[in-house]
């Protein structure tokens, strides 16, 4: 095959399709149960600070990174914070155009400051900034569901 | 060679079929308890060498990065490697090269698995380990191998499936006494011959269930060794050596990648006649028959003699040559990394006397954990010696 | 230090702990879908594979007639040299009986079984083996050392596959009058 002949979709040349047929059960681990439990059963918030080197965590955790201590205490935060960064997103999965651009936050947590946290922003793209205010807009008790989804999104 | 390097304290969590913790916190549970043993802290740790099995068992794609926090990795030199099976054994050489280089003078090596999030198994994953367009579409499943293997180690010594099956009435029964084990049973030869039949030869009690769990252990050079612990058991072989990818053109009656492997721990370990010189050995035993197959390669018996043995008892705990005093991957559990680690550390503890009910007699001085894997075709070996 | 002594990890869960949401967990199916491209060595062999042939490739170095047929030779590190077409039969070297479909499932009793082998095929060097699935005959009757036959499927039906064969046959008929067909 000469060099200049350039094909840039592999389907074009022969080739044998197939699948790899897998799916998953992912249990949310020690951690991230009693974060998830306390948004679905009472829309609070949970971090954990490291007793050793206090290092905090949002969401809370079983065990420091930093210094490998265990962590058993939680403590609540307002789930408020600060935007660190962000982004706006066009395109969705597969390629195709959004209807509107989504913008996605990375914030810093209000009472677990080493910690930051990506969701959603419910702003437009143009009002969006750097250090802005943000609070957590959660589904109604009964839809919640113990999910990431649960938060609906941020908004300012 | 820089330094001599030793074990100085190891950890492990219990195997179970499904745990609640994520891979994370069970890599921390095992490294925690890892350093606990040894009075160390994470500070003191210079590297850390992680080993996990593939990511599609997970599911979670960069498993090395996704289970670097748990594996104390957070902004130190941290490798993950992976040789399917035998990374159990290959996790704790890779330790050994960064301390017997001289580069660090301490290593944390921790194996992780989390096989019960591939729902509801992790058939489907086996399956793409097989070649995509020449075998894949006959719709092997992962037994079809061991079976082929299992049939053709048969066929070439005239062994019976009697003789076999034994491997997993000790191995489930030695099993018993450890506190980690998943299967730990008091099962008959004829248990195993008339539970459920998967893949002639192989039938259920043939095999290994799918686990979750982690073990890890602490490495350190010679004078911080000595520093720390009364007991150190030094790394003095290691080896391990690749087979043909096209496995269907190898001699499935014997593992020639194995006994390369072991030959070049020997060599390093300065053993010449492995039968007497190794007292105690970890072989993989994923199946039944691997036992029997790796202690062949490994040059612990003749060619097709390994049953025999077994028949005679002289791989019972109490037997001239103990094979899997811990109830090996068959009673303990195959968290597929994880469980060569244990095997490891099961040597470590029979070296140190300290295997409590699982003590093997005679103070033995020499010994060695085995792990095999890939498409069955790697061998990773580990010497080690209490002197 | 000693197991018995160490506070070990691991919550171990029955299955209905996750099915009746006693704990927390995400169940996800991940679309993985791929189109591997055949190079140049495993395409010519699915190519004879429709055309009804099995071809090998040849190293004129160490002599090799190697299947499935590569463009290099793995033992003496060169480029390959030839094609050369192998026999459409070959020798059982071993095999199994298998009651469990690729995704574990079972296959119903009264099913007649998988039988998967691995088939040295003629005109090939020796041990160069390939997997494939025996048919039209009795389990009981296997044996290794059989010599067995390529079934094809019909010319119009083939797709460059490996399961243009549909199985492999005795090649010579088996004593025992209860012979099946795969599946």
């Amino acid at each position: 095959m000469a060099l200049s002949e350039r094909i840039d979709r592999n389907v074009d040349l022969t080739h044998f399709e197939g699948k790899i047929p897998v799916s998953y059960v992912y249990t949310y681990g020690l951690g991230l149960e009693k974060f998830f439990r306390a948004i679905k059963d009472k829309g609070e918030f949970l971090a954990s600070k490291c007793p050793e080197c206090g290092t905090t965590y949002f969401p809370c955790r079983i065990f420091c990174e930093r210094c490998f201590s265990e962590i058993s205490d939680t403590y609540k935060v307002p789930g408020t914070g600060r935007v660190e960064s962000f982004t706006v997103c066009h395109l969705n999965m597969d390629g195709t155009k959004k209807e509107t651009p989504q913008v996605v936050g990375l914030i810093r947590m209000d009472g677990a400051e080493d910690a930051t946290f990506v969701h959603l922003l419910d702003i437009s793209p143009s009002r969006a900034s750097i250090g802005m205010r943000v609070k957590p807009v959660l589904k109604p008790k009964k839809e919640r569901e113990g999910s990431i989804l649960d938060i609906i999104s941020f908004k300012p | 060679m820089g330094q001599r390097v030793a074990i100085i304290g190891a950890g492990m969590t219990k195997f179970v079929r499904r745990a609640q913790e994520t891979g994370k916190e069970l890599a921390w549970q095992a490294a925690k308890a890892a350093l606990d043993s040894c009075g160390l802290t994470l500070k003191d740790i210079d590297c850390v060498s992680l080993g996990t099995a593939p990511d599609a068992f997970d599911g979670v794609h960069m498993k090395g990065e996704y289970l670097s926090d748990g594996s104390g990795g957070w902004r130190k030199p941290y490798i993950r490697h992976f040789v399917g099976g035998g990374t159990g054994v290959f996790a704790p050489i890779h330790g050994w090269f960064h301390v017997a280089s001289g580069v660090f003078d301490t290593c944390l090596v921790v194996c992780s698995e989390k096989m019960s999030s591939c729902h509801p198994h992790p058939q489907g994953a086996f399956k793409t380990i097989f070649d995509h367009t020449t075998e894949q579409p006959l719709d092997p499943t992962l037994i079809w191998i061991f079976a082929l293997e299992y049939n053709r180690y048969m066929q070439t010594y005239g062994i019976s499936k009697r003789d076999i099956a034994l491997v997993s009435v000790k191995n489930k029964k030695n099993a018993m006494d450890h506190p980690a084990a998943q299967l730990p049973m008091e099962i008959t030869v004829d248990d195993v011959l008339n539970s459920e039949l998967l893949a002639w030869p192989v039938n259920r009690l043939d095999i290994s269930p799918a686990s979750d769990g982690a073990a890890a252990i602490v490495l350190a050079g010679e004078r911080t060794a000595r520093r720390l612990t009364d007991k150190p058991v030094w790394i003095e072989g290691v080896g391990w050596n690749l087979d043909t990818a096209y496995w269907a053109t190898r001699d499935l009656s014997y593992p020639r990648y194995v006994e390369k492997a072991a030959r070049m721990a020997y060599e390093m370990a300065g053993i010449k006649e492995p039968k007497k010189e190794i007292e105690i050995a970890e072989p993989y035993d994923p199946f039944t028959y691997k036992e029997l197959h790796h202690m062949e390669g490994l040059l612990l018996a003749d060619r097709g003699e390994a049953p025999q043995l077994l028949v005679d008892g002289v791989t019972q705990r109490d037997g001239d040559r103990p094979m899997c005093p811990s109830g090996g991957a068959l009673g303990v559990g195959n968290p597929i990394s994880a469980t060569g680690l244990m095997k490891v550390i099961e040597i470590f503890l029979q070296l140190r006397g300290e295997a409590g009910k699982r003590q093997v007699p005679g103070n033995p001085t020499c010994g060695l954990a085995q792990a095999w894997g890939d498409l069955m075709q790697v061998g990773t070996v580990i010497v080690l010696k209490n002197r | 230090m000693e197991l018995e002594k160490l506070k070990m990890g691991a919550t171990p869960l029955k299955e209905t702990d996750v099915k009746e949401g006693k704990v927390l967990s995400l169940a996800m199916t991940p679309d993985l879908s791929y189109a591997w491209d055949n190079g140049v060595a495993i395409g010519r062999y699915l190519e004879e594979l429709k055309n009804g042939r099995i071809i090998a490739r040849k190293c004129n170095k160490c002599n090799r007639i190697m299947l499935p047929p590569r463009m290099f030779c793995e033992l003496c590190w060169r480029a390959t040299d030839e094609w050369v077409y192998c026999k459409d039969t070959g020798t059982v070297n071993t095999f199994s009986i298998c009651y469990v479909n690729w995704d574990a499932s079972r296959i119903p009793p009264g099913q007649p079984p998988h039988i998967p082998a691995v088939i040295h095929v003629d005109g090939a060097s020796h041990f160069m083996g390939i997997l494939h699935v025996l048919g039209e005959v009795d389990p009981d009757d296997v044996k290794i050392g059989m010599k067995v036959k390529a079934v094809w499927k019909k010319p119009e039906e083939r797709e460059g596959s490996i399961t243009d064969i549909m199985y492999w046959k005795p090649l010579r008929p088996a004593k025992s009058k209860k012979a099946t067909g795969r599946r």
